[in-house]
């Protein structure tokens, strides 16, 4: 087998800056710069919420320390007159006020409606802060209603006022003193993946990295075959008299940049693996490459059926952003829908997001015959235009 | 001034002449978007996942506590209107996550019902499916709060129980005055919302989420549009054409200027295609003189900046590789998925920095001064950088 424009194509790549830019470098660029503003931008989000203190209580300023401790929550204290305004002007997401009278009514076991909670209709999280207010507030009415139950045994034996008093106050430290050093009932999360679950350090399940590399690589992908469309009219006739053929030429030039993309894999892998987005195994790296082959025959498919070059630059480009945010490269769609993600094997990401990096299996198999046969009938079809 | 005509309307007809180009270019990001929007809107509106997931309990303890605390689980109003919950054995739990069938498992630990009497700490394991990021994040977080009620509810019930027993009540009056104490408390963590009054607060020129939305995708729309249309006018003019046609008095910058007539004139077209729908579902609710008045602005800020990135960037790969980093971009900091007020301050002064962040302003808060006066004179800036790279290329020349 003669391998002579494999070369002669190797080195002009290799000459030419910008052909090596768009393979190798950014993607890889591109998917670490767009990876921490996403991981970054995402662990860091913030609920902005207003509090209100009316009650100036023990019990309200207990619940707003509490709340300040909350890494999720940002926190304004305004006055009510000014929180009214930052929830007009959608500064922050919704207002809680302590009424006047809080600590008292709790105290004699009434709860009800004693914060104010105001939203509008363009509020997203109130629930979540709802919550954890309601839980804060829990823990001291709790604590209430035990000390209660208990002073109201005792009244039976006849105390005097002044032990009834005392015992309150030590069944309310009591029950209080059980959230010391540590609540009673706590969660230890742990992420599973493959066959062992792994302990979770406080970061979110979710890494964008594998995501936007997959993005980014199949635009790369089909950046890198616009050629065929280019030479099309004008060398490909030419290419077909000689006596290697259309075919051989194609698929050279085709296995040349796949050999680039395979670099800039096992680059990204090492780069990735770096910041601990992924596990360096086979199986990753083998998915990956099989992604990039993927993403070449797609490319030399919709290559064949262009016939200008900057009209296949326009639907590529669309067609890039339409696989990524529908198979989730940016954002994992698939979990919001059931018929999404029976679709979703029908994407290339399915390879590297889908399966946690198993092994091959034979739907993937399938896919990949599939998409190799259809690439094929597409060099074909090249050759007999 | 002839010239100008002429080319404008010599690339208006090549834009109609690669009718199934453009068609292609109206339709796909408009459809991407729609569905994109149907089911960010469905989330935010019902406050929950579109269809109900499956995670599992284990319960490996097996006492009346840990039946007490499922039960309770299985009744939180905030789990089931999200999931199913599967009552199977660690074994079979394992086997349905690692099959990709459940979200996440919640094993209650053995002992913990006699540690959690003793006021020892005993920490619930949950195990998050890593295939499935978002629902395992929400099971994580609902089983957070559940864990502090159900610390709330066992810290007074330990404390009946402790006063009691000290005061050396009998066994079974202990033993019956715990249960009725267990089922008021669990009935007391039911009843947690009564805490709240809701208000709801709204002006007149209040957006709901659905404005909110509908406005960030129709920039958003707009945006791609402007990045795509570049893409079809794109010329492959050599060096000797150009010579030749400079010789004919046919300058770049007239090209430009022609270019620039041709996107704004084509996209407002493809705008009132899009309005049309709107005007009808809602009425003059979001359209009106100014709504006009901000479109055309913000059309030709869009198709002045990606203009301006066409001329310096001469390949065509690089425009569309730094065109579509700047979508990107400009989508997720400028707060088209999510409103900037729930960024972290860093990431909010990376949104000031993308035009989206104004316009987006402009568009929900109205306060077109503030916005004119930050970007105001961008487009003219973007102007003047094309005119200034037309002169040294000239120079070069």
């Amino acid at each position: 087998m003669n391998l002579g424009i494999f070369f002669v194509k190797f080195m002009r790549i290799i000459k030419s800056p910008f052909s090596l830019l768009n393979l190798v470098v950014v993607p890889i660029g591109a998917t670490l710069g767009l990876g921490f503003l996403l991981e970054k931008g995402q662990q860091d989000l913030v609920i902005p919420v207003a509090f209100v203190d009316e009650d100036q209580s023990g019990f309200s300023e207990t619940v707003k320390t509490r709340l300040q401790n909350q890494p999720k929550i940002q926190l304004y204290f305004p006055s009510r007159k000014e929180a009214e305004r930052m929830i007009l002007r959608k500064e922050v997401d919704s207002v809680f006020v302590i009424k006047e009278g809080f600590e008292d009514s709790l105290l004699i076991e009434k709860r009800e409606e004693s914060v104010e909670v105001w939203i509008t209709s363009s509020s997203l999280a109130e629930g979540i802060v709802r919550e954890l207010i309601a839980s804060e507030v829990l823990r001291m009415t709790s604590n209430i209603k035990a000390a209660e139950f208990i002073v109201k045994h005792y009244k039976k034996q006849n105390k005097s006022s002044f032990e009834l008093n005392y015992l309150w106050q030590e069944a309310f430290n009591y029950s209080d003193k059980q959230w010391e050093p540590a609540p009673l009932m706590t969660i230890d999360y742990e992420t599973f993946r493959d066959e062992n679950s792994v302990k979770d350090l406080g970061k979110s399940t979710y890494s964008p990295f594998l995501g936007l590399w997959t993005f980014f690589s199949l635009f790369s992908c089909f950046l890198s075959i616009g050629w065929i469309v280019g030479e099309r009219s004008l060398i490909f006739p030419r290419i077909k008299s000689t006596y290697k053929g259309l075919f051989s030429y194609i698929a050279q030039s085709v296995g040349v940049l796949f050999i680039f993309q395979c670099i800039q894999v096992i680059l990204s892998v090492f780069l990735l693996s770096r910041i601990k987005a992924i596990e360096i195994n086979l199986d990753i790296i083998v998915s990956m490459i099989l992604f990039i082959f993927i993403g070449l025959a797609l490319s030399v498919l919709l290559a064949s059926v262009s016939t200008r070059e900057k009209n296949y630059y326009l639907v590529s480009s669309l067609l890039v952003l339409l696989i990524g945010i529908v198979g989730g490269s940016f954002f994992p769609l698939q979990e919001l829908s059931n018929k999404l993600s029976s679709l979703s094997f029908l994407f290339p990401q399915a390879l590297l997001l889908d399966n946690s990096y198993s092994t091959l299996t034979i739907d993937e198999i399938f896919y990949i015959s599939v998409i190799s046969c259809i690439t094929l009938l597409a060099i074909r079809r090249l050759h007999i235009k | 001034m002839e010239q100008l005509i002429n080319f404008t309307f010599f690339q208006l007809r090549s834009l109609l002449y690669s009718w199934k180009a453009t068609l292609i270019l109206i339709i796909t990001p408009l459809l991407m978007i729609t569905g994109i929007g149907m089911i960010i809107l469905q989330i935010v509106e019902k406050d929950n996942f579109i269809e109900r997931f499956k995670i599992a309990i284990v319960d490996n303890d097996q006492t009346m506590e840990t039946r007490y605390v499922t039960e309770q689980l299985l009744n939180s109003e905030h789990l089931t209107k999200v999931t199913e919950v599967l009552r199977v054995d660690e074994k079979t739990a394992r086997t349905l996550i690692k099959a990709n069938e459940i979200a996440a498992i919640i094993i209650l630990p053995q002992g913990f019902s006699k540690d959690i009497k003793k006021g020892i700490n005993t920490p619930v394991k949950v195990i998050g499916n890593a295939q499935r990021p978002l629902q395992s994040e929400l099971v994580k977080h609902l089983m957070e709060s559940a864990a502090k009620f159900t610390s709330a509810a066992q810290s007074g019930i330990n404390t009946i129980y402790h006063f009691l027993y000290e005061d050396q009540v009998t066994s079974k009056e202990l033993s019956s005055l715990v249960k009725k104490s267990i089922i008021s408390f669990s009935l007391h963590v039911i009843g947690r919302g009564a805490i709240y009054e809701i208000i709801e607060k709204n002006s007149l020129f209040q957006q709901d989420n659905l404005q909110y939305y509908i406005l960030s995708f129709y920039l958003l729309l707009l945006m791609i549009w402007s990045f795509g249309i570049f893409v079809l006018l794109k010329k492959n003019t050599n060096h000797s054409l150009r010579m030749r046609l400079l010789s004919r008095g046919h300058t770049e910058l007239i090209e430009k200027f022609s270019t620039l007539l041709t996107v704004v004139s084509t996209l407002i077209i493809f705008e009132i295609l899009i309005c049309i729908p709107l005007l009808f579902t809602f009425e003059s609710e979001i359209i009106d003189f100014k709504f006009i008045v901000f479109t055309l602005f913000t059309v030709f800020m869009f198709v002045t900046f990606f203009l301006m990135i066409e001329t310096l960037l001469k390949g065509e790969k690089a425009y569309l590789i730094i065109g579509l980093c700047f979508i990107i971009v400009g989508t997720i900091a400028g707060g088209h998925i999510l409103p900037t007020v729930y960024f972290p301050t860093w990431l909010e002064k990376i949104g000031q920095l993308t035009i989206n962040y104004w316009l987006l302003k402009l568009f929900i808060t109205q306060s077109y001064i503030v916005v004119i006066k930050v970007l105001g004179l961008l487009p003219l800036l973007f102007l003047f950088t094309i005119y200034i790279k037309l002169q040294l290329d000239k120079r070069r020349c």
